[in-house]
Order: structure tokens, then C-alpha cells, then sequence
């Protein structure tokens, strides 16, 4: 007959303990009792549930698939109040009765709610669970005041999800400084630094004395009579093990139930795993020794007792973008014997630490950049004897090659430390199962699906080992800023980076090439809606000089000319442009306006001013033109005003840039004249309403455009284009033309968030192109007040004497 | 061989970093780039099909800081004047010495360094 096995928890020691039983051969009927509704999740990833990086569905480990295809019977929503040892039975809350032949326990922890006055009060939260994660999400936003009680690793997770969300954060924090377990002071102040960067306000020393308000929270009184305004608060002071089960049972316990190295309690037929045991005096928190006692109970418990859990080497990650944290082993440096080599750098808000003793390495802090946390956490696992790498304690030598620094390492190195994943684990994954990409190494071996920050090394072992490696859709922007756009986008906002120099010389190289630059360049003008520092050394020739740079060196300029429409006037000064400056090619372009071809550069500023036009945007990614027909100004089948509604929305989005070049046009009926179903955004008129069409082409492809969304009034199609014009600024890749755009994010996307979003959402996207336009200007205007020699050559000052190019005295 | 004569060229501060500036010395067409530490002076022509290397943009390839040409990305080295991306056995650009003093720039009266050496 079957042995019966019952589990109680549904959490991850539980559910990764019965994964590994079943690898070996046994004859359990397994049966998991959880009081948390759901299948096993991620607890690890509840931060980025909270944050908005993750959807729900993302962080499932187990689908109920799982449980139904290996036989286990799910008791999800069962708690159990009873286990009777004598008669082997568990008893659940509900009033049912379960016999055993086996127990695991795994209840995991809970979060420590301090006895503060006030703590049951409405709004009052702690954060270990999804429904945790679910209340705290529908109960924030914009305008909402948030306090965060503790400054370790879940409080100040939990406090930049918050603020992600909208809210105004403070967190209180009982210590001295942040993350007083895993940090010594200087480094929680470097942390507490990047943090307030982030938006996040940090209290440190604040002891909360009660919670007030009627019902609902209000406000956080501490001790010194402070009293802080809130209408949220997250508890994250501490957990505590969730033993009283097994105490009430008469099992041996301390904090946590008691194990040994088999995972053994004081009875034979009761094993405990996860957060609720306590080994040697030691506690658990993190899920890397978790996996460790997992193993060895699977093989004990299978009759196959022999490995052993030996203990673990604390080590923590903090998962906040941008405030990179790693700590490990024992970082006081007051200890005798021990020696303690650091780093700071306050500028970049770098700061490292390594205690070592008999050269090897005790402890380690790592503030600010945490990227070569895998080499500390090797050396602090092997003892590694560390005299001949002193000179290169804290930079290592950079790798002769690609690929060399993942070759450098052993097999046995650990890669993911969150699922126990070595290298020699991935290269095998590789071999048998033809893994190439990041997607299915998560799949077979679970690397990379824990806190995710091995990613990029999986990646470079993907690169260097598997024959077909195939690259993940989400791209690096170039080698010298190893980081996607999205990531760059966030990291420009939330660290609050304004220039194209200070992303280089904090998350790249330093100098950046004509790759990055310019699509740096774009990303910080975006972000901060024009408000970024204009570093002209970072944009490309023609965006210095605005205009084209042609195959001789000379350049083109094209005045802007709203809707194709001109003057006698106009043609005239042109016409005497031309000749004034011997232009040698005058042109009507595919764009309804007139191109000045040959030009030489110092003459640009010049041309300007006697043409008195403005830019015609012709040089660079931006709005290029609105091509209009002539429409029922004068058109026989005009339906529309072409025209006018043209030249307003060339207005309206006139002087600003966009991922790559834009090109719109208005016709007047559906015969379509000025070619409107293939350009980047498009209004058709037709009898009392317009259609809107995006991401049409007439390149080297040619690709109709789709239909955003039909409308009545002229008003409103010129909104429709706004939205998606704004939106497509705001998550357009670099180079992207709309046309690659509508088709990555999909149409039924595109409409859900431009004209079938909130009224909220489209006003946010209305107001953040206004706050751009408000700040953009007519580029060719620049010829008033030129940079130094910005068109002419400099010329040799006679006799040696050397003078400041000024305004006044500039070649204009 | 005639005593070379360092000669003041203008202020540094019209040298915007790491962006080129043109000028007209002995006959040549010069760019002259601040790279911040130090100022560099190479012939304003890219080997390739002589575009104008005052237009390119600082960048570097693999630690070595360059100039990309603004016609056909060229990468040129600033030190030795060869074209390093993409990889070709072709002419360098000529480069001259350059210097920085009292916030002045200064060019060598003379000979270019390729025809110096
Ligand atoms: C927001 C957050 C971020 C974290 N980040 C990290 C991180 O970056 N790295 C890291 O290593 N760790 C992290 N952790 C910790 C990690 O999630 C835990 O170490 C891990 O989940 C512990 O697993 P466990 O199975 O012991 O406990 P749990 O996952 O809590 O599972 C225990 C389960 O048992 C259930 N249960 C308890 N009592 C009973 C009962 N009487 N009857 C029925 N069911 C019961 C509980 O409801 C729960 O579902 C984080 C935790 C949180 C909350
Ligand atoms: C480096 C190469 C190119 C340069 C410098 C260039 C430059 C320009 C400029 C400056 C204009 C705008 C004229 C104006 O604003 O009035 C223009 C328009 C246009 N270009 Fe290009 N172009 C290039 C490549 C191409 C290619 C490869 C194609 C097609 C495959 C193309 C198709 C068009 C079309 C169709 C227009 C007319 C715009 C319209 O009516 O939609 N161009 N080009
Ligand atoms: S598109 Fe229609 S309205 Fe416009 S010119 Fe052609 S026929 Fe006339």
C-alpha cells in the first residue's frame, strides 16, 4: 500500500521539496494542504507584482496542471489548527480530518506585526503574501501618502513598488541606517542616498509610537511627537517563524521547529523544511539555503537519508532598480585578525567593502553597482585564498575576449543562486535538451527565474556555449550602455539622469559612440519632456548644424512649409536665396517643399536669416512634414478642410523629435491625393468624419496604414493623432519608424492605450507633449545666439592674440 | 631643419568638448577635437572618401577613443590616425601635435607628425 505524505504549506520550501521527492523513486500519495488559495507562486517576485513589472500570472511556479499531472491532491484554503501525533492525523480549521503516515512541515514565516497602538486599524498592511501584494496594489496611486515601517530589504522593496505606484513613500526606519543587518553604517548611508534620488523619503532612528485615526489609518505618530500623514501603511518589521503548529503538537522547538542535518524533528515521522525550521541555532529568510534543505529532505525522506544540510552563508540582493545592494557573510570590520579593503565613490554612489582575514574573503558590501556580486559570493563559498588577486581585489581584469569571463569559471559554480542552478547545470540543459534561449533555460533548469539578476550572466553562457543561441527580442541599445531602452527609459527617470554624459559615465563606458549617443540623446529629450541637458556632442552632424550633411560635406536646407502651403512671397525669398548663395541644386522634394542642396556650412546661419523661415525638420528624427491636398478649399470631391486641418496638426507637432523620422498627411475624401494611408500617422475626411491611420509606409517597403480609430469633429481626429504621436514618442524604440511600432505592440494594444484609454491616461499623454512643445523651439533660430564656431572654421588669431567666440563677436 | 614654433590658435573654450572644429592651417583643412584632458589635431579628411571628420561624432572602439565619419561611419583612431572599424590596411589620417597651455590651444608650426616621424 501507499504511503501517505501530507504537506502542510503550499509555499515554496513545501512545493520544491515534493518536486525533488518526486525526481526520486518513491511511493507517496502526496497531499498539500495550503491556507493561501492560490497554487505555489514566487514569493520572491511579490516585489515586482507590486512595482507593475509583473503580472500575477507571471510569478506562478506550480499550475494546478502541475499538481493534476504528478497526483498531488491541492487543499488549497485549508488551514491546518492541529496535527495529533499519536494518531497521526492533521485537523484543519474547517473541521477535517487527515491521516498520515509522513508530515512535512513547511509553514514558512509570517510577517511580525509589532503591538503599536492602532495596528488592526483599516490600511494597515504587512506584505508577505499575493493577496498582500493585491490589497496594497488597488489600494494605491497618485496622491496617496504611504509609510513603510522598517528599512530592510522587504520595507524598502515594498516602498519603491509603492512609489512606482504613484504614492508619496517615506519609510521609518528604526535603526541608525538602512539595512542594518546586511550593511554597516556608511554603506546604509550611501543606500539611503540612492534612495532619495529614487523620490523615496528615509527616516532613519524614528521609533513609531501609534497609528491614528478613526477606522481607516490617518497618520504615524513616533515617540518624538512627530506625527506623519498617511493613508497607507506597510508593517515590514521582521518575521517570525510559524512553529506554533508544531510546538502545540509537542515537536522540539525553539524559535523555529528544531532539524538536523537530515531535516529530521523529534519524531521519527515528522520532517520540517523552509522558514519555519531552525538548524544550529540558525533562522532562514532567503531562498537559497531553502533549496539546499529541500534536496537533502527529498533524499531522506525517500529512505535515501545520507546528504546532509550543512548551514548557508547569508547573502542578500536588494531588487530595486538603480540602488543596486549585495551583502554577504560577516562585513564587521572591528573583529580581530581581520583586514578591510573599501571603496567610495559618492559622486556615483558606488561603495564596496570586503572583509578578508588570512586573504580570504569574510564579508562583503557591495552599494551602488552589485555586478560582480558572483565573484565575491564564489570566493566567500570556496574560501578562495585570495594573494595573488590583491592587486585586483575589487576590478578584475577585464576579460581578454568574449566570452572569457563566463569560460573562466568552474562547473561548479553557482549561477543562480536563488534556484541553485550551476554553470555545469546550463552548459548540460544545453547539450541534451538544445536550449538557446533565455526563455527556455527558465523553462527546463529555472535559472534566471528567481530574483532574475543572473540573467545576464545566463545570457553570456547561452552566447558562449549554445551552437544556435538566439538573441531575446529585448536588445541591448550598444556595448558601450549594456542596457534595453525600456531599462534605460526607467533608469533616465528614476535616477533622475538629465544629460547623455551621466548615463555613459554611470551605467556605460564613459564615452559612448554614434550609436548610443544620438538614441541617448532622444531618450533623456523624452523623458523629461525637453527639460534634459543638450549635449550637442552627442547628437549627430545634422543635428548640431540643422540641416543635411550630403556626400561632399555641404548641406541641404529645407524651410518648413505647414501643409505644402506657400507664397508668392516666399518662392520669391527663395528664389533669392538661391542665387545670393550660388546654391547649385534647387529641388521640390517628395514632401510638398523646397530643398536648397549644396549648401556650405557657414552659410547656413545666414540663409536663415534672409529666409526668415522656419526648420523644416528635413536633417533629423522628427516631424518632417504634414502633406496636405487640396481638400474642399478648392477640390471638386473635398469633403474636408485638407488644408487648414493639415497646417494645424504641422503646428502642433512641429520642432519635436521623435524614435525615427515622421511623416503625416491630411487628405480631403478617400481618393487619398496626398497619399495619406501610407505615411506614419494619416486623416482621411470623408462625409462628417475623419479616420485616423497609423504606421503606414511608402519606403523601400510599402505598408497601408491601420485604422487608429474614426470620429467626428476636426478637434477630435487632431487629438486622436496627438495621442498616438505622444505615444508613440514615449515607447517607440530608437529607430523604430511606426510602421515596426504598430506592428510589435499590435493595434488592439496601440488603441487600448491612446484613444480607448482612461480619460486620465490620455490627458497624462496630452500633457506631456504639451509640457515638450512648450519647451521646443524653431532650431534654426539658434543662428541668434551660435556656439562657438559652431558653422564657421576658427580662424588663427593674428599675432598670437586668442579671443572667446561671444555672441557679439560670433561670425553672423 | 627649421626650429619648430609652437603658435596660439585660439581659446580653449571654443573647443566645445568632444565636439570637432574646423580651420584653415598651411594650406590644410584641420579638425581639432578637446577631448577633455587633451586636444588632438588630425587632417580634416577621412581616408575612405574623404569626408569631413570635423562633422563625426567621439566614440570609441574597445577603449580607443575615435572619430566616426559622418558619411560612411568610419571609425578612425585619434592617436594613430588609422581606420579601425572596419578593419582595413589603408591610409591613416595625418595628424599634428597639439597642445594645451594657459587655456590656449596650440598648433606646432612645421611639419605633420606622420611626415615628422
Ligand atoms: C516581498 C518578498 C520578497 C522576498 N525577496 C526575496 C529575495 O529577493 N531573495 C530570497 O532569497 N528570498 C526572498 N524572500 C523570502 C522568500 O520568499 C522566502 O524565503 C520563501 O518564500 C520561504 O519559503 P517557505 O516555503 O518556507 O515559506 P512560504 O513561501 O511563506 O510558504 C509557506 C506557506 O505555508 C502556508 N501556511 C502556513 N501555515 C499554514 C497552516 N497552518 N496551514 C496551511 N498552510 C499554512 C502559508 O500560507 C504559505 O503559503 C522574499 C519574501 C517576500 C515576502
Ligand atoms: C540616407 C538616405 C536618405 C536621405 C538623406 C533622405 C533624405 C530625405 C529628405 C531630407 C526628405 C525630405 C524632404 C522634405 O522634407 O521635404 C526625404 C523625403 C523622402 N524620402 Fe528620403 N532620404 C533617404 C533615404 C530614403 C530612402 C532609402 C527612401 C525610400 C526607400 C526614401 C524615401 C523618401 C520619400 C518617399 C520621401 C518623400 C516624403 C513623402 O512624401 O512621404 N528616402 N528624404
Ligand atoms: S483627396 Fe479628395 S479632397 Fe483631396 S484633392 Fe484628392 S480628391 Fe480632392
Amino acid at each position: 500500500m501507499k504511503q501517505r505524505l501530507a504537506v502542510i504549506g503550499n509555499g515554496m520550501a513545501g512545493v520544491f521539496t515534493v518536486e525533488q521527492i518526486l525526481k526520486h523513486n518513491h511511493d507517496f500519495e502526496i497531499t498539500i494542504f495550503g491556507d493561501e488559495t492560490h497554487v505555489n507562486y514566487n514569493r520572491i517576485l511579490l516585489s515586482s507584482v507590486l512595482a507593475g513589472e509583473k503580472e500575477v500570472d507571471d510569478i506562478v511556479l506550480n499550475d494546478i496542471d502541475w499538481y493534476r499531472a504528478n497526483d498531488i491532491q491541492a487543499r488549497l484554503g485549508l488551514r491546518i489548527d492541529k496535527i495529533d501525533l499519536a494518531n497521526k492525523t492533521i485537523h484543519s480549521a474547517q473541521g477535517c480530518t487527515t491521516t498520515f503516515d509522513k508530515l512535512l512541515i513547511a509553514t514558512g514565516s509570517s510577517a511580525f506585526r509589532p503591538p503599536i497602538d492602532g495596528i488592526d486599524k483599516q490600511g494597515v498592511f504587512v506584505f508577505r503574501t499575493l493577496d498582500d501584494a493585491k490589497h496594497l496594489l488597488a489600494l494605491s496611486g497618485t496622491g496617496v501618502k504611504a509609510v513603510v515601517i522598517g528599512g530592510g530589504l522587504l520595507g524598502l522593496e515594498a516602498a519603491r513598488g509603492l512609489q512606482l505606484q504613484g504614492c508619496e513613500v517615506t519609510v521609518l526606519h528604526l535603526g541608525t541606517h538602512l539595512m542594518d543587518r546586511q550593511l554597516d553604517f556608511t554603506g546604509g548611508q550611501f543606500l539611503k542616498r540612492k534612495l532619495e534620488s529614487l523620490g523615496i523619503t528615509v527616516i532613519c532612528k524614528a521609533s513609531t509610537m501609534a497609528f491614528t485615526g478613526a477606522g481607516h489609518v490617518e497618520g504615524v505618530r513616533l515617540t518624538d511627537g512627530r506625527t506623519l500623514d498617511a493613508n497607507l501603511v506597510v508593517v515590514a518589521a521582521g518575521i517570525k517563524p510559524n512553529s506554533g503548529l508544531a510546538r502545540s503538537a509537542g515537536l522540539d522547538v525553539n524559535k523555529g521547529i528544531v532539524v538536523n542535518e537530515y531535516l529530521e524533528t523529534s519524531h521519527p515521522d515528522v520532517f520540517a523544511v523552509g522558514e519555519c525550521t531552525e538548524f544550529n541555532g540558525q533562522l532562514f529568510g532567503l531562498v537559497a539555503p531553502i533549496w539546499e534543505q529541500g534536496k537533502v529532505l527529498a533524499a531522506t525522506i525517500t529512505g535515501n537519508r545520507g546528504p546532509v544540510f550543512t548551514g548557508y552563508t547569508p547573502a542578500t540582493k536588494l531588487k530595486i532598480m538603480g540602488a543596486d545592494v549585495f551583502s554577504a557573510g560577516d562585513f564587521d570590520d572591528q573583529r580581530d585578525g581581520v583586514e578591510c579593503v573599501r571603496l567610495e565613490d559618492p559622486a556615483l554612489g558606488i561603495y564596496k567593502k570586503l572583509i578578508l582575514r588570512d586573504n580570504k574573503l569574510e564579508g562583503v558590501i557591495l552599494v551602488g553597482d552589485a555586478s560582480d556580486d558572483h565573484r565575491f559570493m564564489d570566493w566567500l563559498r570556496n574560501g578562495t585564498d585570495l594573494t595573488d588577486q590583491r592587486r585586483h581585489l575589487l576590478s578584475p581584469a577585464a576579460a581578454a575576449g568574449p566570452g572569457e569571463d563566463t569560460a573562466a569559471l568552474p562547473d561548479t559554480h553557482t549561477i543562480c543562486g536563488c534556484n541553485g542552478v550551476s554553470k555545469g547545470a546550463i552548459i548540460e540543459a544545453v547539450h541534451t535538451h538544445g536550449v538557446c534561449t533565455l526563455a527556455q533555460l527558465k523553462d527546463k533548469t529555472r535559472a534566471a527565474t528567481g530574483c532574475g539578476s543572473c540573467a545576464g550572466l545566463c545570457q553570456s553562457l547561452l552566447k558562449a556555449v549554445a551552437p544556435d543561441y538566439a538573441e531575446e527580442k529585448a536588445k541591448v541599445l550598444c556595448e558601450c550602455v549594456a542596457f534595453t531602452q525600456d531599462q534605460l527609459r526607467e533608469i533616465i527617470r528614476s535616477q533622475k539622469l538629465k544629460g547623455v554624459q551621466e548615463v555613459l559615465d554611470i551605467y556605460g563606458n564613459g564615452i559612448g559612440c554614434e550609436v548610443c549617443k544620438p538614441a541617448l540623446s532622444y531618450l533623456v529629450d523624452v523623458v523629461w519632456q525637453g527639460d534634459h541637458n543638450e549635449d550637442r556632442s552627442a547628437r549627430f552632424i545634422n543635428d548640431r548644424v540643422h540641416a543635411n550633411i550630403q556626400k561632399d560635406g555641404t548641406f541641404s536646407v529645407i524651410p518648413r512649409m505647414r501643409g505644402g502651403v506657400t507664397t508668392p512671397a516666399e518662392l520669391r525669398k527663395i528664389a533669392d536665396v538661391a542665387e545670393k548663395y550660388n546654391v547649385p541644386l534647387v529641388k521640390v522634394t517628395g514632401s510638398q517643399r523646397i530643398d536648397l542642396l549644396g549648401v556650405k556650412k557657414q552659410d547656413l546661419p545666414h540663409i536663415w536669416e534672409d529666409l526668415g523661415m522656419r526648420s523644416g525638420q528635413g536633417y533629423t528624427k522628427g516631424v518632417r512634414m504634414v502633406k496636405t491636398c487640396v481638400g474642399s478649399t478648392f477640390c471638386r470631391f473635398g469633403t474636408q478642410d485638407a488644408i487648414t486641418t493639415g497646417v494645424e496638426l504641422e503646428r502642433r507637432l512641429e520642432d519635436l523629435f521623435t524614435p525615427h523620422k515622421t511623416k503625416l498627411a491630411v487628405v480631403g475624401c478617400p481618393r487619398n491625393c496626398a497619399e495619406a494611408t501610407v505615411k506614419d500617422i494619416g486623416l482621411i475626411g470623408q462625409e462628417g468624419s475623419w479616420q485616423i491611420v497609423v504606421g503606414g509606409a511608402a519606403g523601400k517597403g510599402v505598408r497601408k496604414a491601420d485604422l487608429l480609430i474614426t470620429v467626428e469633429s476636426t478637434e477630435e481626429a487632431l487629438e486622436a493623432a496627438s495621442l498616438f504621436f505622444q505615444y508613440y514618442r514615449e515607447n517607440g524604440v530608437y529607430l523604430e519608424r511606426t510602421y515596426d511600432f504598430v506592428e510589435r505592440l499590435g493595434m488592439e494594444k496601440v488603441r487600448r492605450d491612446t484613444v480607448y484609454a482612461t480619460d486620465a491616461v490620455k490627458q497624462g499623454l496630452l500633457d506631456r507633449l504639451q509640457r515638450s512643445k512648450d519647451r521646443a523651439s524653431d532650431a534654426w533660430l539658434e543662428r541668434h545666439n551660435p556656439r562657438p564656431f559652431q558653422f564657421a572654421p576658427i580662424e588663427v588669431a593674428p599675432n598670437g592674440l586668442v579671443q572667446i567666440e561671444t555672441e557679439e563677436n560670433a561670425h553672423v | 631643419m627649421s626650429n619648430p614654433q609652437w603658435v596660439p590658435i585660439t581659446a580653449i573654450e571654443n573647443l566645445p568638448l568632444n565636439e570637432g572644429r574646423s580651420l584653415h592651417w598651411q594650406g590644410l583643412d584641420i579638425a581639432l577635437f578637446n577631448l577633455g584632458a587633451r586636444v588632438v589635431a588630425v587632417e580634416n579628411k577621412c581616408p575612405h572618401q574623404h569626408g569631413p571628420l570635423v562633422d563625426g561624432m567621439v566614440s570609441n572602439v574597445e577603449g580607443r577613443v575615435t572619430v566616426t565619419c559622418p558619411l560612411h561611419t568610419r571609425r578612425i583612431c585619434l592617436d594613430t590616425g588609422q581606420i579601425i572599424k572596419p578593419a582595413t590596411a589603408g591610409p591613416c589620417v595625418r595628424s599634428f601635435p597639439a597642445k594645451i597651455e594657459a587655456g590656449v590651444v596650440l598648433l606646432q608650426k612645421g611639419r605633420s607628425e606622420a611626415e615628422a616621424a
